[in-house]
């Protein structure tokens, strides 16, 4: 029974929080348009820059795990609820529509799915043993046994003499932490079974949204580019380094959530925000929680993330000759800079 | 710049592995400058490709990356920023698009061929022993069961165990209440102790009294060690008695250990 509650738990965690928070993040736009996967994603994005901004005081202040669960959990849950009244109508007429939207799905669109759900199912299910969760997975279980955040050594249990340079900026660990406190689940069930499930299928929600833009006016192409890097996911261990490798056998460790997730997410919201003439604010807002969200998965991302904002910045700025996308580029990546800024103090 | 531009070498030589896909992105991107369609699109995705490509190959750029963003051992995380497979997909999308003019056999004939050229020029990551049966933990069994057992035996003390090598990155994923001597990458004062229990777990024949030597020095209350009776007698006669088996493993205690004081440090009762 138990585990029924967790799982439903975490279907509304994992899916449905963030699905909601996604919604009501993009609920300014002037051209409306359902997209799950951009709800999905957003959401994400903005999830996870609110835990960097929040947690990391936590850390340094060495305040209680519990009470940083709750001062995020509430407002959360509590937006969530605002953008479910908010958009009751519409979830309840995309329910009632779903059956037919199945239904008129090209071919090429069930295969993806076959293929994606096979893929985490698999990562869900099998086994795979990874060194790295030495300090990825014992962070968190540290974390909820010691009701600390980065207090004690996660290798060995001691307390920490001083903290790990390397890890305290990217608290990804202590998210693993809160979901097992919210589901009720073990940080090592949640790492090795339950974030699979759902982070592989939003890793292939991401490189939907660019299929969508790159197909604008074919979702059946879209759909056809989604199955063909499926396959290509699955054909990549090639080498141990590639990002399908990365993807499919430790989605639950914050570096390969930024390579499958956020990279493709922050290459989505630059096109959007510096490819339009009249950017909606939305979007660099957006973008702004991406780069955020970048620094809270790995302290790749602190660094990474702005070469890529870069590069597509300064490729945006040749086409279009607006110093504004510079600009604005340049103040999503604060985040970056002021964590960049305190690694170098602290390391 | 010597060394640099052998590293920039070493890691796209360890990028691209033993597979093909590489070439296919290559050949993809080189085709976005040519095929008609989206133009505009393809200037972006071909521009920000290139722009990526320079940042990693122009040595003076990968030096700066190198040294100041993301480290030389991780140099090859650049390469997650170069969108391979949307740019891969993309392209057999449009070469599908384009077969589909002549006919819809002509379109699922060139998509199975496409599926076909990415399984010929990679490597599937199923059936490579990456993945094995495990529980939901995904932890090795015997040692949840050692930890499970741990719990249940000790009642009031610290457990500061030592454990054999097997289980040092594991355990503490699965039991954050149980400390050790040292773990993956520590601790961060990597004392000759911790160092020497690591060697004598590795050893064969094995020195029971270095290892109970060395575990009394760390105030450590339990070892757990493969069981048998050479260890068994061994350890009791060194103050660790059995207190119990757990599939292969003794877990041996020795109670004079695992008092905390007020900072966290063990100390001799």
């Amino acid at each position: 029974m138990s585990m029924i509650i967790s799982a439903v738990l975490a279907v509304i965690v994992f899916l449905i929080v963030p699905a909601l928070i996604g919604m009501l993040a993009n609920v300014f736009r002037k051209k409306k348009h359902f997209s799950m996967a951009l709800f999905l994603v957003s959401g994400y994005g903005v999830l996870f820059a609110f835990f960097e901004l929040l947690v990391l005081p936590f850390i340094y202040l060495k305040l209680p795990f519990t009470l940083m669960v709750w001062i995020y959990s509430v407002p959360v849950g509590l937006l969530s609820l605002f953008s479910l009244y908010l958009h009751r109508r519409v979830l309840l007429e995309k329910l009632r529509g779903l059956p037919a939207a199945l239904k008129g799905l090209p071919w090429c669109a069930w295969l993806a799915a076959v293929l994606i759900l096979f893929q985490a199912g698999t990562a869900a299910v099998r086994m795979h043993v990874d060194d790295d969760d030495a300090f990825y997975v014992a962070t968190a279980t540290t974390t909820v046994t010691t009701d600390t955040i980065f207090q004690y050594d996660a290798y060995t249990g001691l307390p920490y003499e001083e903290l790990p340079s390397r890890y305290v900026l990217s608290p990804f660990p202590v998210w693993n932490a809160m979901m097992g406190t919210l589901t009720g689940l073990h940080p090592a069930i949640v790492a090795h079974t339950v974030m699979p499930a759902f982070y592989i299928p939003l890793s292939y929600a991401a490189l939907w949204l660019l299929a969508s833009w790159l197909f604008e006016k074919s979702k059946r192409n879209a759909w056809l580019l989604l199955f063909f890097a499926a396959v290509i996911q699955m054909f990549s261990f090639y080498s141990i380094y590639t990002g399908g490798t990365f993807l499919l056998v430790r989605i639950w460790q914050g570096k390969s959530f930024l390579a499958n997730v956020l990279i493709p997410a922050i290459l989505y919201f630059c096109i959007r925000a510096m490819n339009q003439r009249h950017p909606a604010r939305t979007d660099w807002l957006l973008l702004f929680a991406m780069m955020a969200a970048s620094c809270m998965v790995s302290s790749m991302g602190i660094m990474l993330a702005p070469v890529a904002l870069g590069v597509m910045g300064i490729v945006m700025y040749l086409r279009h000759r607006k110093l504004q996308i510079l600009g604005y580029g340049a103040a999503c990546c604060a985040v970056n800079l002021v964590c960049a800024a305190v690694y170098i103090l602290i390391r | 710049m010597k060394e640099t531009i052998e590293l920039i070498f070493r890691w796209l030589k360890a990028y691209v592995g033993t597979g093909w896909h590489w070439l296919l992105f290559l050949a993809a991107a080189v085709l976005l400058f040519f095929l008609r369609e989206a133009s505009k699109k393809r200037q972006i995705l071909a521009g920000y490709c290139i722009g990526i490509l320079f940042l990693y190959f122009f040595p003076l750029t990968a030096w700066i990356i190198m040294k100041a963003c993301i480290g030389t051992d991780t140099y090859w995380r650049m390469f997650w920023l170069l969108p391979v497979t949307p740019v891969i997909a993309y392209v057999l999308v449009l070469a599908v698009q384009r077969a589909e003019k002549r006919g819809r056999a002509e379109g699922i004939a060139a998509a199975a061929a496409c599926v076909l050229l990415i399984a010929v020029t990679g490597s599937c990551v199923y059936g490579k022993g990456q993945f094995t049966t495990g529980n939901r933990f995904k932890l090795n069994g015997d040692m949840m069961a050692v930890c499970n057992f741990l719990e249940d035996y000790n009642t009031d003390e610290e457990i500061y165990a030592s454990v054999p090598p097997e289980f040092v990155s594991y355990i503490r994923q699965y039991d954050a209440n149980i400390k050790q001597p040292y773990g993956r990458y520590g601790p961060e004062d990597w004392q000759p102790d911790q160092q020497k229990i690591e060697e004598i777990y590795k050893e064969n024949p094995v020195d029971f009294f270095g290892l109970t030597s060395v575990c009394k020095k760390l105030g450590i209350n339990y070892i757990i060690y493969p069981h048998s009776e050479e260890a068994a007698a061994a350890f009791t006669q060194d103050g660790y008695a059995l207190a119990g088996t757990v599939g292969k493993y003794g877990i041996f205690h020795n109670p004079a250990y695992g008092s905390e004081d007020d900072n966290g440090n063990q100390e001799e009762v």
